[in-house]
């Protein structure tokens, strides 16, 4: 299992909901790392091999919107989550074209963190079967 | 003498010109002009000016100078008469053979003829040797020498001629041509100073007879103006009389009782004296019981309102209140009080002026209601986004915090064997000390904010003010939802205690309608219904709501039913109306049910009634449309 462990890249700056999430999924068997900001997380994409990210909208600096389209630049085979707490969400049509998609966006707080966990594992066989 | 004559004509011909253009245009000429005249000019009607005696005088002693100058028989001024030429001046002199008024026809080949045609000088030295003139009717008198000028007045229409004539040839008369000429120019100059004279005598006639005009106007004027005020004063006096007082006085009477404010006057003692018809009509007191009565005695509004009374009068300056509330017949009214002190010889008093701004204050209240829930919408989705954040991380936490004390996870029976730690046993603490029910709470706890946040988001949201197809069961459990978060229900802690029966036609189909504004309708049926279950003396020891919905020919049918206290028929016929209460004072403003059977037949086109009767609760039955708004 650890061997084909999902690599998880979560990205918010509020450290309650970061760090759990880190928590949560290190504990279901994933390998995560995680940043505070965009501009933090693209500079771990370069170095660290991730399969799925989750992403936060609102960010300091360059938004979650932002960041999918230049993660995606980097990495084209790299799956995305968005995690937001922001009820107006919709996802921009630039996000959709690139194949992100309106089942794997979640509003912020998710009764239960299972959807997230069956989310990433979804697109983590998806990327594999892929490849 | 030629001095003065000279220092004369300097200032005749200065004014020449304007003279000239003066006359030639307003008189035209008198002068028919003597054949082979080369102007066309017409005779006018107006006769030159007259030649006064003192200038003829002068001109004669000109003449007689002249002639003895230049040693002629003869000098003479001539005047055109038409048909015939005058001869106006003769001078004084031996031999001279032209007596004075002597006239001769014009058109016989007179020397003087040609000088007046040809507007120019002429000198026949010797006529006898001059075939065109040896036989001019002058050599008849033996004037054969002749040296004439024209005479003009001065817009160039010929007067006539001075000229010299002698018997004969008079070679020294040619040197005294300069000084013929000069004479000439004197005579002329007279004859501008005559005609300027005319002129501005006709001018000062026209202008005399515009001032005569102007004061007789001015007279006339005066006089109508006298006779009106004369009118006025026999009128004022005639006012004065008594019967015209009376009028005046029922006439103000009207205006005040017609006024469409409670008018009432007091003297200085704070008594009415006055008391309109609009305040007999509002207090249902008649003048007759007001007057002399104290005003808190008999217009109870006005009570409050006391002390600016007694300022009014005290300080002689107005006071006001606006706004005021009063309750009449359980109703809120609003009134706007002003006293005004009046002012007048030997009055002492004042005036209260009481106006309903009720339906004004109404109106208002409703834009401002409607306007805080637009910036309800606004605040909602802001706010859920700070508040979701938060919740995130605390519902999370929980969450993970339960995962790492549960015995399954691989990964905490892997730390605890490496700590040495008994699994089970941990469990087993973690059970009894409630840890883990705790942990669940806070998670639960957490579940219930998202609620709360979700359904203030959907309540305010404004993409949800469009009509959809609604299930009609489902919309009246999420209001209820909602109603249990209500912060005012939750204080009374009383909605937790009453049981909802919920009595749902399944077979309903979905209704086309504004899901936030029919959830904002049972909201406050739910909430009007729990305050009266909740503040009756005696509560229903069962509180409890009775939810239904059915089908009704074309409508469906919703249906809230309270078991509280209902109400009476009174008050039955009166709950929708805007700002009728029953509650205290200061406790809602009135307006839910009135803006609920706004919102059910205005905007959904359906009905809304009431059932109740005092003991038995209230229903409340609400019916729309099956194919939804027309």
């Amino acid at each position: 299992m650890s061997a084909s462990a999902v690599r998880v890249l979560i990205v918010d700056d509020e450290s309650s909901i970061r760090c759990s999430l880190v928590n949560y999924l290190e504990d279901r068997g994933c390998t995560v790392v995680s940043a505070e900001s965009a501009e933090e997380a693209i500079e771990m994409l370069e170095t660290e091999p991730v399969d799925v990210a989750i992403v936060d909208i609102r960010l300091p600096g360059m938004d979650g919107n932002g960041l999918i389209l230049a993660a995606h630049e980097m990495l084209p085979s790299l799956k995305f989550i968005v995690y937001t707490g922001s009820v107006a969400y919709r996802l921009p049509p630039a996000l959709a074209e690139i194949g992100a998609g309106t089942d794997y966006v979640f509003q912020k707080p998710l009764p239960d963190l299972k959807v997230l966990l069956e989310a990433v594992n979804r697109l983590a066989t998806e990327g594999a079967a892929l490849a | 003498m030629t001095v003065h004559i000279e220092s004369e004509t300097p200032s005749a011909h200065g004014s020449d010109s304007e003279g000239q253009r003066e006359s030639a245009h307003e008189h035209g000429t008198a002068i028919e002009a003597p054949p082979p005249a080369p102007e066309p000019q017409s005779g006018g009607q107006l006769a030159r000016p007259h030649v006064p005696a003192e200038v003829v005088a002068k001109w004669q002693r000109v003449v007689d100078l002249m002639a003895r100058t230049v040693r002629v028989p003869a000098g003479l001024i001539m005047r055109v008469v038409p048909p015939q030429i005058e001869v106006f001046v003769s001078s004084r002199t031996e031999g001279n053979p032209y007596d004075k008024g002597e006239r001769a026809d014009l058109g016989t080949g007179l020397y003087c003829e040609t000088v007046m045609a040809r507007r120019a000088q002429l000198l026949v030295p010797h006529a006898m040797k001059d075939p065109q003139w040896s036989h001019n009717p002058d050599i008849d008198l033996g004037m054969i020498f002749y040296l004439g000028f024209p005479v003009q007045w001065p817009d160039q229409s010929v007067f006539g001629t001075i000229c010299i004539l002698d018997s004969r040839e008079n070679p020294d008369a040619i040197e005294y041509v300069e000084l013929l000429t000069e004479f000439k120019e004197i005579i002329e100059s007279d004859l501008a100073g005559l005609s300027m004279e005319c002129d501005r005598r006709r001018v000062e006639d026209e202008l005399q007879e515009a001032q005569n005009t102007l004061e007789a106007r001015v007279a006339e004027r005066t006089a109508s103006l006298t006779n009106a005020v004369d009118d006025l004063q026999r009128e004022l006096s005639e006012r004065r009389r008594p019967e015209v007082t009376q009028d005046l006085r029922h006439l103000l009477e009207h205006m005040i009782d017609s006024m469409p404010s409670t008018l009432v006057a007091v003297d200085g003692r704070g008594c009415v004296t006055h008391w309109n018809r609009h305040a007999e009509e509002c207090l249902s007191v008649p003048t007759t019981h007001a007057e002399g009565q104290p005003i808190e005695k008999v217009f109870p509004t006005v009570s409050p309102h006391l002390v600016q009374v007694k300022d009014a009068l005290r300080e002689r300056r107005a006071q006001s209140a606006r706004r005021t509330e009063s309750y009449v017949d359980r109703e809120k009214r609003y009134h706007d009080v002003m006293v005004y002190p009046l002012v007048g010889d030997g009055i002492e008093g004042a005036v209260v002026r009481v106006d309903d701004v009720t339906e004004r204050v109404r109106l208002e209240d409703m834009m401002i209601q409607s306007e805080k829930m637009m910036s309800v919408g606004g605040l909602a989705a802001g706010m859920a986004h700070e508040i979701n954040n938060p919740l995130a991380g605390i519902m999370q936490n929980a969450q993970v915090v339960l995962d790492r004390a549960c015995t399954d996870l691989p990964m905490n029976l892997e730390v605890a064997r490496e700590l040495g730690l008994d699994m089970d046993l941990l469990s087993a603490y973690f059970e009894r000390r409630e840890i883990t029910s705790m942990l669940e709470s806070v998670r639960k706890s957490g579940r219930r904010a998202a609620k709360i946040v979700q359904n203030m988001l959907d309540f305010s949201r404004k993409s949800n003010t469009q009509f959809a197809y609604h299930d009609l069961g489902e919309l009246l459990d999420k209001t209820v939802e909602l109603a249990a978060t209500d912060y005012e229900l939750k204080q009374s802690n009383l909605f937790r205690r009453i049981e909802i029966v919920r009595d749902y036609d399944s077979t309903l189909p979905k209704i086309n309608c504004e899901r936030m504004k029919l959830q904002q309708v049972i909201l406050n049926l739910l909430k009007n219904g729990a305050q009266a279950m909740c503040e009756e003396d005696a509560p229903p020891k069962t509180p409890r709501f009775i939810l239904r919905t059915a089908r009704d020919q074309q409508t469906a049918r919703i249906e809230v039913e309270d078991n509280g206290p209902g109400m009476g028929e009174d008050i039955r016929r009166r709950v929708f109306e805007p700002f009728f209460t029953t509650r205290e004072v200061g406790k809602g403003a009135g307006l839910g049910l009135s803006v609920s059977y706004y919102i059910v037949t205005e905007n959904h086109g359906g009905t809304m009634t009431v059932t109740s009767s005092p003991g038995h609760g209230a229903r409340f039955i609400i019916r729309l449309p099956l194919e939804g708004r027309s």
